[in-house]
């Protein structure tokens, strides 16, 4: 499996990172684990199974609150991270009815998902918080010791992303592998036998509950809420174009794809523009469209062959 | 027993797509479909894959009524197609294409086998681990029929298979399919324009005119058959 290696390299790389770096830099990398989280989750229903979605703020968004509310009634910070993905998860059963929409509905209806869930959040106050949000959610902690730092944080971001990366090359090599990748041909997915619903409903819930991990994260590490935050549309773009410009339908490229985008943007491109430095993203989104239709992960397999396996 | 489409009807809006057609494919024959243009030959193709369900008339397989049922199921219980326009799985190889079809349908006992069989028997073999995005006409069309071999059908439709080769490919297509037909005792449909084509591979040939069966029977007396030739003429000969 071709991409077993790249994938090994970059978590051994990631693991001594952090020991050599300052705060800041920290808290830059965690936002990058988090967002990669995201894209790995957004990839397997966009990528894999060709479900592009515009809404996947609603998984993130229903994972935050998920976690940031139970944490805040007394529930277990880490009981409160898996339980808000869990809420995530059931989120996808809500959108389970959009997967019989095709192309651009599917897309679309995914990004009303999300604006309702922010509406509803804003509205449901004695839950929520409202707009004002949900303060002083309490950080994740273990044995009495708190883990509100960067570097705990940073290494339970890793492991998180660690796992999502697992359930995802799962989902890409295991025994379904091969079926997700029929769905982007529908009609010849069905006459193949391939359960095309059955199918599409699992890279739903595996998406949407990673989706809601990050979420959970996000909040018990930042601590702090709110709807237009929780579930802002850049948690819907930014794992789409991450996926496109990793290479969507590999595993490692989203990764690639976020460190690179939200790591060249925050340490290279804002030193030279600091506002309005999201005309880049877009003009690196039509690039990659245009002249690496594979991703730069699918652009370097190409340009090492070598690390094709034979079969 | 055979794959049984009986009495069918199917309208989309306004427009009568098929209007009481019966038609009979029995394990071990080859059987032709043929029309001029949008006369529902590929329609009909599609009630029987179960792509399109019909407003009246019942399908039935081995004598069990199959209208209800999807595309997946009924490729699970051996009806295989292809598609007129190959629609290869993007991103995927040759070989893994056809394995879908080989693990999916649940038919195979030795899926990667049978994938491997299929690709070989229609010349695919060397260019297994080939991403299908590579592949030119030729070689799609047979892809097409690889991965329906793969899942090993007991009926498969064939929609337009031929279209798109040049006269040389055409004939050793159409050959490999009758040796295919003939070893693996499959009742065959064969959707085609190509009247040569068809009436040298199959037994038996129903022609389809505005939604209505218009003739059936064995080639040679198709060909002669004054309402077909004004059919395809528009009665102008």
């Amino acid at each position: 499996m071709k991409e077993r290696l790249p994938i090994l390299i970059l978590f051994a790389g990631l693991s001594f990172l952090p020991l050599f770096l300052d705060d800041y830099l920290r808290h830059l990398l965690i936002t990058a684990l988090v967002l990669a989280l995201l894209a790995l989750s957004w990839n397997i229903l966009g990528g894999f199974a060709g479900q592009i979605s515009f809404g996947h703020a609603a998984f993130f968004g229903l994972g935050a609150y998920g976690a940031g509310i139970l944490a805040k009634n007394g529930f277990n910070p880490w009981l409160a991270l898996f339980l808000g993905s869990g809420i995530a998860l059931l989120g996808g059963a809500i959108a389970l009815p959009t997967l019989r929409l095709r192309g651009p509905y599917f897309a679309l209806a995914m990004l009303a998902y999300a604006e309702v869930l922010r509406t509803l959040a804003i509205l449901a106050e004695n839950l929520t918080g409202g707009a004002a949000g949900l303060f002083n959610i309490p950080a994740l902690h273990l044995a009495g010791i708190d883990l509100s730092a960067k570097l705990p944080n940073f290494y339970i971001a890793l492991v998180l992303l660690v796992l999502g990366t697992s359930v995802t090359f799962y989902l890409r090599y295991g025994p379904l592998g091969l079926g997700l990748a029929a769905l982007h041909e529908e009609e010849a997915a069905q006459a193949g036998g391939v359960p095309v619903f059955r199918l599409k409903a699992l890279a739903l819930f595996a998406s949407a509950g990673l989706a809601g991990l990050a979420g959970a994260f996000q909040a018990l590490y930042i601590r702090f809420l709110e709807p237009p935050y929780a579930f802002s549309p850049e948690w819907s773009i930014y794992p789409l174009v991450a996926a496109l410009l990793g290479g969507k339908g590999t595993v490692v490229g989203p990764i690639l794809g976020t460190f690179g985008l939200y790591l060249g943007a925050e340490l290279v491109v804002k030193q030279f523009l600091e506002r309005g430095y999201h005309i880049l993203t877009g003009l690196l989104v039509v690039l990659v469209i245009l002249f690496l239709r594979r991703g730069l992960f699918g652009f370097l397999e190409d340009r090492y062959a070598t690390l094709r396996p034979k079969h | 027993m055979p794959l049984y489409a009986q009495n069918i009807k199917v309208s989309f809006g306004g427009l009568l797509a098929l209007q009481g057609v019966t038609l009979e494919v029995k394990i071990g024959y080859r059987v032709g479909l043929i029309g001029p243009n949008g006369a529902g030959k590929t329609t009909l193709f599609s009630v029987l894959s179960g792509h399109i369900r019909p407003q009246e008339g019942e399908v039935l397989l081995d004598g069990h009524r199959i209208t209800h049922l999807s595309p997946e199921t009924r490729a699970r219980l051996g009806v295989g197609r292809t598609f007129q326009i190959p629609r290869p799985f993007p991103g995927l190889t040759v070989y893994e294409n056809a394995l879908v079809f080989a693990r999916f349908t649940g038919r195979a006992p030795n899926p990667e086998k049978s994938a491997q069989k299929a690709l070989e028997v229609l010349d695919l073999l060397k260019i297994a681990d080939v991403p299908v995005e590579q592949l030119n006409v030729s070689q799609l069309k047979r892809l097409e029929l690889a991965r329906a071999l793969a899942a090993e059908p007991r009926y498969l439709l064939l929609d337009e298979v031929f279209a798109g080769l040049n006269p040389r490919e055409k004939a050793e297509l159409a050959e490999q399919v009758e040796i295919l037909a003939k070893e693996r005792n499959l009742g065959l449909l064969v959707v085609e324009h190509d009247l040569k084509t068809v009436f040298r591979l199959t037994q038996w040939v129903y022609v389809l005119s505005f939604g209505s069966l218009i003739a059936e029977g064995p080639p040679e007396a198709i060909a002669q058959d004054p309402k077909v030739i004004e059919a395809y003429t528009g009665g102008v000969i």
